[in-house]
């Protein structure tokens, strides 16, 4: 059967299918209204948070939750839920910056050396099976610890981990891509190999990388918090979830809400952004099918 | 005159009237294959294999799957990097071209695969795809976009395709829809040559006369030559003027379509057209079946290729491989015992 | 096929060779001098220059790499600056008590995500499957760290049923080092006071890995199953008329355990290096734990040490359970 497809019938299909799509997977649908929430939460937090994330305020220090601090306060007395509010920044922030120069450098290099092969493919092959034997999370924090500590190394530091991901998938997809009929034919044509690698390939590896992306930010999202947590990312006074967690660590068992709520909120993100990767690879595999 | 299309250049080609458009001579393709710690095997899939191609001719080259003709094809032309041989393109020794000028001499020749839907890019709509090549060359063509746009629709319009259907992607389009799309994206750089790699096999019969005759209309429209590969009889004589059959990697006979078919020489393509059925239903001569198991072409023994599965192999056949000769002009055999039957 | 093993073999020398080099690199970058970073602002210059000279850290780089490298390969991994004490043997203290860990860690990852992985593949769509999923999600999301503070806070703290860290109480003397791992030991010897002991440490950090691990294992258990489901011989085990946990545990889960048991060996592999907040939350003295605080104190040796030793035993065990895979799977070939 031949569908049509001029420009808006063209939307009309893709909306018509992300719909069904999503209604057969309401897991998915679940995790894109998280995604989508927090991210509201993050840009409109200047108007949402009840009170200044970085105001001291002893005289309020550590008090439980009640109606006029909805999440209790800290040591210093800043209002937990407005720095859980300002921190849904800093992760959103961390997040997209690490996949966004992860996914850059991961598919330049692989799409090179895929499609090339030969000692250029040998030589990424080798350099990313060093970087994968040591356990990511092992080197992150080496990284992270070897320059001091603060947000902007930290982002390094786990792209220095994550790259290595996405390069391994993008070569394995150049690798199936680069022998296809339809390449074959521009070389044909005389296109030159930058064209047959950023035109034609790549455009038809965007699948398993999207699914990888919103695998991988919920992973560093988790990976940053942990990170702060130990130390060894976002300084104070900084809003970060992570370290928020350390910080209330101390006041245990007693002051239970200063640990708590960062960590929901660590929970909630990351849980959104894996669903909705689940659902992006359901939509990707059924495309392919 | 505004919005007239430019004139298609096909007539006005350079060169010399009598020289073969494609001499090939010498053609070998090589595969290393590794199994096991140390073993290595090596595939020929294209073994010594020559043949010219005259302006405006068509040469069909044919054989069992596993020959080596598509490979033998797509290596003419330089998809494949050959192992040994020389190949000269109008006058060009098309192996030892480099960078702009190799690119610049692909404008010539172009290739239409087996199966449409693969050799679409499945994110570029068809109208796109068709243009690219114009795209490709835009320094060198020097249209401009409204050329450029006239060149595709003249080109659409002679192929037979609709307005409507180039805005669709390719698995939107039927499997005769796409083929003419990639006909037609193969002649937008004006070539004088085309390989047509088995363009109907993947189609509905009904489909495949109509894209046939489409490509002898188009053949006699714009002075094209044509290098086809396929596997059927029918086809070969349909299209074809002169035929190459192929064994293994090399050619064991050559000629005219209506003397080799007809008149076959060598024992292959004595069998394989005694194995052709025809609607009288009947096998004419029991003694020529091919028997055993279609070959693969690694670690070919010495002597002739065909040897394992021929009636009348001798000792000869087994330890000296045959060349290819000449019987008369045009017509050659590759057997010790050509015409010996 | 032998060539496969053979090359296997063969990379881990190579790979090895990167990763230090990648570990020495990022160690040696360092702008400030690392010495005087982990002795801290109140150390002499003499005490500096002295420490730099013993160890050859003034030296011109190359031949700081060539001494590193040679010294691995005789096994010396290096001495901890602030305690100058060699790596080599410290980690040895720190290595059992991670390797006991992990492997309780995993048990339980099997005792808890395979029989999830079941329930949700038998319960296809309905409310179990999505709740073994959900779970199965969350362990995943879960931080690892908060997932400690929070079995803490509900089990120690607020129960009392568990100690808050350490690996066994000081009033209890450790048992007679067999193996240097504690369940082991004590068991071996009869030791009961400290198995208990040793277990009411152990218990929570296990399960803390093991909850934010499970998550693969139910998904490939259950993906598994659900494809055997398909299968011809489970159709004729139904007509038989053979009970519904005859048909699943007997027939289905056995073919279908397959791919889980291999994940299971690559996860084993990745929790042996990842457990660092879990042993650091905990105060649990394993190589986690050991690298953790040679982190925070800048203390380089410990650091790459503990960073090679953990990819060593990572690309070790990866290809112990590729080659393990291979011989239980008869239709893979090389």
């Amino acid at each position: 059967m031949v569908r049509p497809t001029s420009l808006s019938r063209r939307w009309g299909e893709r909306t018509r299918y992300a719909l069904y799509a999503v209604r057969h997977s309401p897991l998915s649908l679940i995790g894109f209204l998280i995604v989508i929430t927090l991210a509201l939460v993050a840009i409109l937090a200047p108007w949402i948070a009840p009170y200044d994330p970085y105001k001291l305020s002893i005289a309020d220090r550590l008090q439980p939750p009640s109606w006029k601090h909805l999440a209790g306060t800290d040591i210093v007395g800043r209002d937990l839920l407005s720095r859980v509010i300002y921190g849904t920044r800093i992760s959103f922030l961390v997040g997209i910056a690490v996949v966004a120069i992860s996914i850059t450098v991961g598919v330049f290099l692989a799409a090179i050396a895929g499609f090339y092969g030969g000692v250029l493919d040998m030589v990424l092959m080798r350099i990313t099976d060093g970087f994968l034997a040591i356990p990511g999370f092992a080197l992150a924090m080496v990284a992270a610890a070897v320059f001091k500590p603060s947000l902007f190394n930290m982002i390094w530091a786990i792209t220095l981990v994550s790259w290595t991901w996405n390069a391994r998938i993008v070569r394995a997809e150049v690798l199936r891509l680069r022998n296809a009929d339809f390449v074959l034919v521009q070389k044909a044509l005389g296109a030159g190999p930058m064209r047959m690698i950023f035109l034609h390939i790549i455009p038809n590896c965007m699948g398993p990388i999207l699914v990888q992306a919103s695998l991988q930010l919920g992973l560093t999202i988790l990976a940053s918090a942990g990170l702060s947590f130990l130390g060894l990312g976002v300084q104070p006074p900084l809003p970060d979830w992570g370290l928020m967690v350390a910080e209330g660590r101390t006041y245990l068992p007693g002051r239970w809400w200063l640990v708590t709520f960062p960590g929901l909120a660590i929970f909630l993100l990351v849980t959104g952004f894996l669903l909705a990767g689940d659902g992006i690879r359901d939509l990707v595999e059924r495309e392919v099918s | 005159m505004e919005g007239s299309c430019p004139p298609l250049r096909f007539m006005l080609h350079s060169g010399a009237a009598d020289d073969p458009l494609l001499r090939v001579r010498g053609l070998c393709k090589h595969f290393v294959l590794r199994s096991g710690v140390l073993a290595r095997h090596t595939l020929k899939a294209v073994d010594d294999v020559s043949f010219d191609i005259s302006r405006g001719e068509v040469l069909v080259l044919m054989g069992e799957s596993g020959c080596g003709k598509t490979t033998c094809g797509l290596t003419a032309i330089r998809l494949y990097e050959p192992t040994s041989g020389e190949v000269i393109f109008g006058g060009k020794k098309l192996l030892e071209l480099q960078g702009n000028e190799l690119r610049r001499t692909r404008q010539e020749m172009q290739v239409v695969l087996q199966n449409p839907l693969p050799s679409l890019d499945p994110r570029v709509t068809v109208r796109r795809a068709i243009a690219e090549p114009l795209v490709i060359h835009r320094k060198y063509l020097g249209l401009n976009r409204s050329g450029e746009e006239a060149r595709v629709a003249e080109l659409v319009r002679i192929v037979g395709l609709r307005e409507e259907e180039l805005d669709r992607y390719p698995r939107n389009l039927s499997g005769g829809q796409q083929q003419r799309a990639c006909i037609c994206r193969a002649l937008v750089l004006e070539p004088r040559f085309l390989v047509m790699d088995e363009p109907t096999s993947a189609l509905d019969v009904s489909v495949q006369a109509r894209v046939l005759n489409l490509l002898l209309d188009l053949r006699k429209e714009l002075s094209l030559t044509y290098l086809f590969i396929t596997h059927g009889a029918a086809v070969a004589r349909y299209i074809g003027e002169r035929v190459a059959i192929m064994y293994l990697g090399q050619i064991v006979e050559m000629g005219s379509i209506d003397e080799v078919l007809d008149g076959p020489l060598h024992p292959y393509t004595r069998a394989l057209m005694n194995s052709v059925l025809d609607p009288h239903g009947t096998v004419k001569d029991k003694k020529v079946l091919l028997e055993g198991a279609p070959e693969s072409a690694v670690d070919l023994p010495p002597g002739c290729c065909f040897q394992k599965r021929c009636k009348q192999a001798s000792d000869e056949c087994l330890s000296c491989a045959p060349e290819l000769a000449r019987v008369h002009d045009g017509r050659f055999v590759r057997c010790h015992k050509a015409g010996l039957l | 096929m032998l060539r496969y093993v053979l090359l296997r073999v063969a990379s881990i020398p190579v790979v090895m060779f990167l990763v230090v080099t990648i570990m020495f690199s990022l160690t040696h970058i360092v702008p400030g001098g690392a010495v005087q970073v982990a002795l801290g602002p109140h150390a002499t210059i003499e005490r500096i220059e002295a420490i730099k000279a013993k160890y050859g850290l003034d030296k011109p780089l190359p031949v700081q790499f060539f001494t590193y490298i040679r010294n691995i390969l005789r096994g010396d991994l290096g001495e901890s600056i602030i305690r100058q004490k060699p790596v080599i043997s410290e980690i040895g203290t720190f290595l059992p008590a991670s390797v006991e860990l992990v492997v309780l860690a995993t048990f339980l990852i099997i005792v808890i995500g395979v029989p999830l992985g079941v329930m949700a593949a038998t319960h296809k769509d309905g409310l179990l499957d999505f709740l073994s999923r959900g779970i199965a999600i969350a362990g995943v999301s879960l931080p690892s760290f908060w997932l400690a503070l929070m079995l803490l806070l509900a089990f120690s703290f607020g129960l009392h049923f568990f100690p808050s860290g350490g690996r066994i109480d000081p009033s209890v003397s450790p048992p007679a080092h067999i193996t240097g791992m504690y369940l082991f030991d004590s068991l071996f010897t009869g030791n009961w006071v400290a198995f208990l002991d040793a277990l009411r440490h152990i218990i929570l950090p296990a399960f803390t890995l093991a909850i934010t691990n499970i998550s693969t294992t139910t998904r490939l258990t259950r993906d598994g199953m659900l494809k055997v489901f398909k299968e011809d011989f489970i159709a004729m085990a139904w007509a038989y008329g053979l009970s519904p946990r005859k048909v699943y545990y007997k027939y289905a889960l056995k073919n279908a355990i397959l791919p889980s048991i291999t994940n299971l060996g690559m996860t084993l592999a990745y929790l042996l290096g990842g457990d660092f907040i879990v042993e650091t939350v905990f105060s649990f003295p394993g190589l986690g734990f050991y690298a953790t605080m040679g982190l925070l104190q800048v203390d380089y040796a410990p650091i790459t040490g503990a960073a090679i030793i953990i990819s060593f035993m990572y690309l070790c065990t990866n290809l112990f359970v590729d080659l393990l895979y291979v011989l239980v799977d008869p239709r893979i070939k090389f």
